[in-house]
C-alpha cells in the first residue's frame, strides 16, 4: 500500500508540475502576444495598402482551391474568390477526382475550355487528367486529376503555376476580399518570409451572399460558439506568440501563403499525411532553416478566412481525433528536431513544446485525471484537495480564454454587438464546463486509433453556406 | 501532511488570485467595449455635424482656421480620419482647401508637438496626417526623425516627406535605411514612389556614381514608374556592366517600359545569361524592343533548361515574327513527345481561349 501511495503521489505531482510548466507557457506566450498585436495593430492602423500595391513590383500569386465532393459550393466560392482584390493573381481550382458534379458545375457557370498543359516541376501527384481555361475569367484555370487526396490536389496545382507565391485555401472557406494584399505584406517587407499564415475564423452565424460576409455574428449553437473562443485562443494568442521566437509550427490549410521555390525545394506537401499544414511547415523549418536560419516562417493575426465549424459532436469529434493524428504523424516524422540544438529556438523550445504539450498533452490530462480519481478513491487526496485542484485548473481555462477574448476587443473587434461581446465571456466560461475534457478524450482517442495504425483521414461532413 | 497543507495553501492562494484576475478582465472587456462604443458614436455624430460643415466649407470663402476653431482638441482625429481617405484622393483645389484644415490651424501645431513627442505611436500618427496634408511646416522636424532608432519612426517619417515631395531628404532615407534589418526594398520602394517625377533627375545623377546595387535597382524600378526616358542611355551603361540579377531585371523591365529601342544590343547579350530569370525577362521584353534578327536566338531558347525561358520564347516569337504562329503550330504538333513542343501547344491553346 506504501508503495502504491508514493506512486500515485508522485505521478500527481508530475501532473502538478506538467499543470505548472503549461500556466508558465501560456502566460509568456499572452504576454508575448499582446504587446505583438499592438504594435501589428499600430502599423496597419496608417498603411494605404492600396497604394502600395500601385507599383508594378507587386509579386503575382496563384490561389490553389483542392476541391473533392464540392458540388454545392464550388460555383459561389469560384465567383467568390474571382472578387479578391489583388493587382496579379491566378485562381487554380484542382478538382481532385470528385464522384459528384464538381466539375459539370463548373463547365456550366464558367465557359471552361481544355487546353495542352505541360508541368512546370515534378512534384508527386496523382495524374492529371486535362487542364481548362475560362473564356470569361482569363485568370481561371481549373485542373482536373485522380484522386489523391488535399496533399496530391495542391502538389498538381503547384506542378503548373507560374507565379512566385502561392495560396492554398480550401474551398469551403470565405476570404475576405483584401486579404490577399495583407498576407502578401510580409513577402513585400522582408525578402527571408517563405511562408505566411492567417487568422481563422469561424462563419457559423455570419451572414454570407454569394461567398462573401455582409454581417459578422455568433452561432447559435454553443458547440460553435465554444470554437470560437478556441480559434481565438489558438490564432491571437498561440501563434502570435510562437511567430516572435520565429516559432510557427503549424499553418492552417484553410488559408496560407507560401514563396513557391521553398515549395518547390521541400518537394511540395507530403501526400498520404493527414496532417498536411502541419507537416509541410514542421519539413520547411528542418529542410530549409537549418541551411539559412534567416528564412521566416510567419503569422499575421488579419487577413481573415472564414470556415464553417461542426455544430454536432459526432463531426467535431471527427475533426479533432484528425487533428491529433496529424499533429502526432508529423511531430514524429520530425522527431529529429527534438532538442537539436542545430535548429535554435525550433529544436530547442517550440518543438518539445509541441511534442510534450501538444500532442501528449491530452494523454497526460487524461491519465491526470485517472489518478486522481484513483488517489481520492485510496484517500490520498482529501476531497477540499481534489475540488481546489480542478477549480484551479478550470479558473486557468477560464483566465486564458477571457485574455483571448480581451486580445480580440483590443484588436480588430469583429463582434460589433455587444450582446455578442457577453455571449463571447459566457462561451468562455462555459467551454471549461466539459467541452474541454471532452475535446482532450477525442484527442486522446485519436492518439490511441493513430498507434493502433487507423490513420484515415475520415469523413468530414459540412452544412455549406448556402443563403 | 506538511507538504499536503502546503499545496492546499498554494492552490487556495492560486484560486483566489485567478477569480481575482478573471473578473478584472471580464470588467476590462465590457469597459472597453462601452469605451470603443461610446467613441464610435461620438466619432459618428462629429462626423454627421462636420460632414455638412466641411462640404459647405469646400464650396465657400469661409477661412480654415474659422472652422476648425469650434472643434475641441479632444476630438481632432475624428476629423483627421474624416479627411484621411479624401486627402488620399483629391488634387488640386479641393486638396489644397482640405490640406488647409490641417496646415492653417490649430491643428498643425497639435500634430507638430505630436510628431515632437517620444511616443512612436503618436509620431507615427502625427507623421502620417502631417504628409498627406503636405504640411511643408513639419518638414525639418521629420527630416530629423528620419535617424530615429525605431523602424517605425524611420518609416512613416520617410513616408511624410515622400509625400511632402522633399527630394532634399531622398539620399537620406537611403542612408538610413540601411541601419534597419527589417526595411525592404519593396517597403522602400512603396515610400519613394509617393514622391513625385521630380524625384528623377537627382536619381539619375546619383545613379551615374552609385556603386551600391540594392540603391541601382530601387532607382530603376522607380525610372519604370515615372516612365522616366532621360534615364535609359545611363541605365544602358549599368545593364552592360552590372553583375547583379536584380538591377539586370529591373534595367530590362525599365527599357521595356519606355520602349529604349537602344537596348536591344544588350539584350542580345543577356539572352544567353546564365540566370534563368534574367532570360525569361529578355524574351518579355523582346516582344517589345526586338526585331526579325532575333528569331533564330529566340527559337534556341525554346530548348532552354527552364520552363519560363520556354514559355516566354513561345510567346515573344508569336508577338514578334509575323506569321510564326503556323510555324510554332506545325512545330508544336509535330513533335509530340517533345517538352519544348508541349509547351508550345500549352501556349497555344492558351491563346485560343484569350483570343
Amino acid at each position: 500500500m506504501e508503495v502504491i501511495k508514493y506512486i500515485v503521489i508522485g505521478f500527481n505531482s508530475l501532473i502538478l508540475l506538467y499543470f505548472l510548466a503549461v500556466c508558465s507557457i501560456y502566460i509568456i506566450l499572452n504576454v508575448i502576444a499582446f504587446f505583438k498585436m499592438i504594435k501589428y495593430n499600430r502599423t496597419i492602423k496608417y498603411l494605404d495598402l492600396k497604394r502600395v500595391f500601385k507599383l508594378t513590383n507587386y509579386k503575382p500569386i496563384s490561389v490553389i482551391v483542392p476541391a473533392y465532393n464540392e458540388e454545392n459550393g464550388i460555383v459561389e466560392s469560384i465567383k467568390s474568390l474571382l472578387q479578391l482584390e489583388y493587382p496579379d493573381f491566378q485562381l487554380v481550382v484542382v478538382n481532385d477526382g470528385s464522384k459528384d458534379n464538381t466539375l459539370q458545375k463548373i463547365f456550366e457557370n464558367f465557359s471552361i475550355r481544355q487546353v495542352s498543359f505541360t508541368p512546370f516541376y515534378k512534384l508527386k501527384s496523382q495524374p492529371i487528367r486535362s487542364v481548362f481555361m475560362s473564356s470569361e475569367y482569363p485568370n481561371l484555370i481549373v485542373i482536373d486529376k485522380v484522386n489523391g487526396g488535399k496533399a496530391d490536389a495542391i502538389n498538381a496545382g503547384i506542378n503548373l503555376v507560374k507565379s512566385p507565391l502561392i495560396t492554398v485555401i480550401d474551398a469551403d472557406s470565405v476570404l475576405e476580399r483584401d486579404c490577399l494584399l495583407k498576407i502578401v505584406r510580409p513577402f513585400m517587407e522582408d525578402e527571408n518570409v517563405i511562408a505566411v499564415g492567417g487568422t481563422i475564423r469561424i462563419a457559423n452565424g455570419c451572414d454570407i451572399l454569394h461567398g462573401n460576409i455582409l454581417k459578422v455574428g455568433l452561432a447559435k449553437s454553443w458547440l460553435a460558439r465554444f470554437q470560437v473562443v478556441e480559434y481565438l485562443r489558438a490564432f491571437l494568442f498561440g501563434r502570435n506568440g510562437f511567430d516572435v521566437l520565429n516559432g510557427i509550427l503549424i499553418i492552417s490549410g484553410a488559408f496560407s501563403c507560401f514563396s513557391r521555390d521553398a515549395l518547390i525545394k521541400i518537394d511540395g506537401y507530403r501526400a498520404g499525411c493527414i496532417g498536411e499544414d502541419m507537416e509541410i511547415i514542421v519539413r520547411m523549418h528542418r529542410k530549409l532553416r537549418k541551411d539559412n536560419p534567416k528564412l521566416r516562417i510567419t503569422f499575421i493575426p488579419d487577413p481573415v478566412c472564414w470556415t464553417e465549424a461542426p455544430e454536432t459532436f459526432k463531426v467535431l469529434r471527427s475533426q479533432r481525433m484528425r487533428w491529433q493524428k496529424g499533429t502526432v504523424d508529423s511531430i514524429l516524422l520530425h522527431k529529429k528536431l527534438f532538442m537539436n540544438p542545430a535548429y535554435g529556438w525550433i529544436g530547442m523550445v517550440v518543438f518539445p513544446y509541441f511534442a510534450l504539450f501538444e500532442m501528449l498533452g491530452p494523454v497526460i490530462e487524461i491519465f491526470g485525471y485517472a489518478f486522481f480519481i484513483l488517489s481520492f478513491a485510496l484517500g490520498f487526496v482529501t476531497i477540499s484537495f481534489a475540488v481546489a485542484f480542478l477549480t484551479t485548473a478550470i479558473l486557468y481555462g477560464v483566465v486564458l480564454s477571457v485574455l483571448s477574448v480581451i486580445l480580440e476587443e483590443l484588436s480588430f473587434q469583429r463582434y460589433p454587438k455587444l450582446s455578442q461581446l457577453l455571449t463571447l465571456i459566457a462561451a468562455a466560461f462555459l467551454e471549461n464546463f466539459g467541452y474541454r475534457q471532452l475535446t482532450t478524450w477525442w484527442r486522446f482517442r485519436g492518439m490511441v486509433e493513430y498507434f493502433s495504425g487507423k490513420r484515415h483521414w475520415g469523413q468530414m461532413e459540412k452544412k455549406g453556406f448556402a443563403k | 501532511m506538511f507538504i499536503h497543507l502546503d499545496i492546499f495553501t498554494f492552490l487556495a492562494l492560486t484560486i483566489f488570485a485567478l477569480l481575482i484576475i478573471t473578473y478584472i478582465l471580464v470588467i476590462q472587456v465590457v469597459l472597453l467595449r462601452l469605451l470603443h462604443g461610446y467613441q464610435a458614436k461620438q466619432e459618428q455624430k462629429f462626423i454627421a455635424v462636420w460632414e455638412g460643415k466641411i462640404f459647405n466649407y469646400l464650396e465657400s470663402d469661409e477661412k480654415p482656421v474659422t472652422l476648425v476653431k469650434k472643434i475641441r482638441r479632444g476630438k481632432y482625429f475624428y476629423l483627421l480620419r474624416y479627411l484621411r481617405e479624401f486627402l488620399l484622393m483629391l488634387k488640386g483645389d479641393d486638396f489644397k482647401k482640405l490640406s488647409a484644415l490641417i496646415n492653417e490651424t490649430k491643428l498643425q501645431r497639435f500634430l507638430l508637438s505630436q510628431l515632437k513627442s517620444g511616443s512612436p505611436k503618436k509620431i507615427n500618427e502625427a507623421a502620417y496626417f502631417l504628409g498627406l496634408a503636405k504640411s511643408v511646416a513639419s518638414r525639418s522636424v521629420l527630416q530629423k526623425k528620419l535617424r530615429s532608432q525605431n523602424a517605425s519612426v524611420f518609416l512613416s517619417s520617410a513616408l511624410a516627406l515622400a509625400r511632402l515631395n522633399d527630394i532634399d531628404s531622398v539620399f537620406d532615407i537611403f542612408r538610413n535605411a540601411r541601419r534597419f534589418k527589417f526595411v525592404s526594398k519593396d517597403s522602400l520602394l512603396a515610400i519613394l514612389s509617393e514622391y513625385s517625377n521630380e524625384i528623377c533627375k537627382p536619381l539619375l545623377l546619383n545613379l551615374k556614381k552609385e556603386k551600391n546595387t540594392l540603391i541601382q535597382s530601387i532607382t530603376i524600378t522607380l525610372f519604370r514608374h515615372f516612365k522616366f526616358y532621360q534615364a535609359g542611355e545611363t541605365v544602358l551603361k549599368i545593364i552592360v556592366y552590372s553583375q547583379n540579377k536584380d538591377v539586370i531585371i529591373e534595367s530590362i523591365k525599365f527599357f521595356c517600359t519606355i520602349e529604349f529601342v537602344k537596348s536591344a544590343t544588350a539584350l542580345r547579350t543577356l539572352i544567353n545569361h546564365p540566370k534563368a530569370e534574367v532570360r525569361a525577362e529578355v524574351l518579355k521584353a523582346l516582344a517589345v524592343l526586338g526585331d526579325e534578327t532575333f528569331e533564330q536566338r529566340i527559337w534556341d531558347r525554346m530548348y532552354d533548361p527552364e520552363y519560363e525561358v520556354q514559355y516566354n520564347a513561345v510567346t515573344t516569337l508569336i508577338k514578334l515574327i509575323p506569321g510564326s504562329e503556323e510555324k510554332i503550330s506545325n512545330f508544336a504538333y509535330g513533335n509530340l513527345k517533345d517538352r519544348a513542343a508541349a509547351i508550345a501547344r500549352m501556349v497555344l491553346s492558351e491563346r485560343n481561349i484569350k483570343n
